[in-house]
């Protein structure tokens, strides 16, 4: 007998590896939905073709289940509800833990890089210079900033708090630091109980 | 037998001594009992080095501050209920800097140590821990243990002002409200008065009931008519019981709305426990009416710190229809409402959910001990 397929891995003992908390009706509180966007976000700034390439880790790690395509991968983003198109639906803890699991994929393989620009920008500060000095550096500020003005609704206090360019660029390099500790050994049960603090009975 | 294990890290090497207990079974044995430790960090010539105080506080002192770092919510209280002093502590010093402070051992003379880190470098040192967590062969004891904060530690840290904010826009808020539904009513009251005043011209009659009853049978009319004028509001919103007049609890003290919005609310628990006890004497004192009433009535009352009550607000239909029933009635006459909106900003208030049920039960507890609804 022959496979047509290969065998793909359960989705359940990726998911597993993720506890559930005590959050209130069982779905994700507004401040996890919010930062899971931004690392998405992040993500997209560091690489081209960011969100094919979440589409394809959705199919290594074997996720299709929950995200099945393109549309339910935006739908579940959109439940940031600092986006323009804000979906006003809930973020299912399965959908977070899905999205954590991409978030985490995604940073390890972009480990050097990350390390790269974290290091550049010590420098930078260390020589009191702008992180405009560095190119790749610049150009991942740069096209952060585009996307957020791009994708959230200004008219959001939550927005409007990052209206400057000095603001984005802090969120930018913040993103960056959180970035850095998904690639760890321990980095996705970090980041996914991280995004619960304050938020559990 | 002695044993060494390392985790070593661009920036920072881990180094454990210790000795293993149980049988060598395998390749790799078990290292169970640690002796000394080393911690190198890029930057520092001498290693901080220590014994199996100082690897708990390492570890845990790391982990947690990784988590406070990644969610941005300081894990500080949690640490301080644990049993041992921290002899390592972490905090932010810089936008990418962070300042690592190790205390020296009890009994060992010396003074503490400041090492500060770049993110890079906390990164490299966490993920030293998150290995040595992760490795079941040293110290099978220390394992990474991740417990998101609970909602009452987050609350018991943020500053008061950063507490009272969403209760003071909440309140403002309700205030503006109050101020709008207190002035809408006015012009459309005289609707009916004028009307009334066409047809059958008696303009010597001064109060407008005369007025309202005419018009009664418009089912807009009658809650109109109770907001702006206080003697009629008893005849007029008995019959409409079931109709939740909003502006008129707002119009009943006009004072509430604009002293809750001016002050600060009082969060201390124990002041607020105190405040439970002295509203709920004073109400259960003053309540001496047997209920008419069916079910519960619930109201939102404001209490100064000196435990007056400076005004209230109807939280179900039955609360509004029953209010003469309730001490409150009384209560609301004693503290004239001028006198505390020229006081403005002074003193704080508190806020009790404070519920009266049909089988002479009294309840008193804290507004905010209600869960929030908080926007999605």
């Amino acid at each position: 007998m022959q496979l047509t397929h290969p065998p793909t891995p359960s989705v359940s003992i990726l998911l597993d590896t993720l506890p559930d908390p005590k959050v209130p009706d069982g779905v994700c509180p507004r401040r996890a939905r919010q930062q899971i966007d931004f690392l998405l976000l992040a993500i997209e700034a560091l690489e081209l073709g960011g969100s094919e390439l979440f589409l394809s880790d959705v199919q290594e790690l074997g996720l299709q289940d929950i995200i099945k395509n393109r549309v339910t991968l935006w739908r579940i983003r959109t439940t940031n509800s600092l986006r323009r198109n804000n979906q006003r639906r809930s973020l299912s803890l399965e959908e977070a833990k899905a999205l954590v699991l991409i978030i985490c994929h995604r940073a390890k393989r972009l480990t050097v890089l990350v390390r790269q620009l974290l290091m550049v920008y010590d420098q930078l500060v260390e020589k009191q210079l702008s992180p405009d000095h560095h190119l790749r550096l610049s150009n991942y500020l740069e096209r952060f900033r585009a996307h957020f003005r791009a994708r959230m609704n200004p008219k959001r206090a939550g927005v409007i708090a990052y209206s400057s360019e000095e603001k984005l660029n802090e969120l930018a390099l913040s993103l960056l630091s959180q970035l850095l500790f998904c690639t760890g050994t321990a980095g996705t049960q970090r980041l996914w109980s991280s995004l619960f603090d304050g938020d559990v009975e | 037998m002695t044993i060494q294990r390392q985790y070593s890290l661009p920036n920072c090497k881990l180094v454990l001594h210790g000795v293993s207990s149980g049988a060598d079974t395998s390749g790799r044995p078990l290292l169970s009992t640690v002796t000394n430790v080393e911690c190198y960090l890029a930057g520092q010539k001498v290693p901080l080095t220590g014994g199996r105080t100082f690897l708990d506080s390492l570890t845990t002192a790391v982990s947690d501050y990784a988590q406070s770092y990644l969610s941005g919510i300081h894990h500080l209280l949690r640490r301080d209920r644990r049993q041992t002093e921290g002899l390592v502590n972490l905090q932010q010093v810089g936008h990418n800097l962070h300042r690592m402070t190790v205390q020296p051992e009890t009994g060992s003379a010396g003074t503490p140590t400041e090492v500060d880190l770049t993110t890079v470098q906390l990164f490299d040192l966490v993920e030293a821990v998150d290995q040595l967590y992760a490795d079941g062969q040293t110290m099978p004891d220390l394992s990474l243990q991740l417990n998101p904060l609970s909602r009452r530690d987050v609350v018991a840290q943020e500053p008061l002002t950063k507490r009272a904010t969403p209760a003071a826009i909440g309140l403002s808020g309700l205030a503006a409200a109050a101020a709008l539904l207190f002035m809408l009513p006015v012009p459309e009251v005289r609707r009916p008065e004028t009307a009334a005043e066409g047809t059958s011209t008696s303009q010597g009659s001064p109060t407008p009931s005369p007025a309202a009853t005419g018009n009664s049978p418009s089912p807009a009319a009658s809650p109109e008519t109770a907001s702006p004028s206080p003697t009629a509001s008893p005849a007029a919103a008995s019959p409409t019981p079931a109709s939740p007049t909003v502006a008129s609890p707002a119009a009943g003290q006009p004072g509430v709305g604009a002293n809750l919005a001016n002050t600060s609310s009082i969060t201390d628990p124990a002041e607020l426990d105190r405040l439970t006890v002295q509203l709920y004497d004073q109400l259960n004192l003053a309540w001496r009416k047997t209920p008419t009433f069916d079910g519960e009535l619930v109201y939102r009352v404001g209490v100064d710190s000196g435990g007056k009550i400076v005004g209230y607000k109807y939280s179900n239909d039955s609360a509004l229809t029953y209010v003469t029933d309730t001490p409150l009635a009384d209560v609301q006459f004693q503290s004239p409402a001028p006198e505390a909106g020229a006081t403005g900003a002074a003193s704080a208030l508190a806020q009790f959910r404070v519920v009266f049920k049909s089988d002479g039960v009294l309840e008193v507890s804290p507004w905010d001990g209600q869960p929030d609804e908080t926007a999605p």
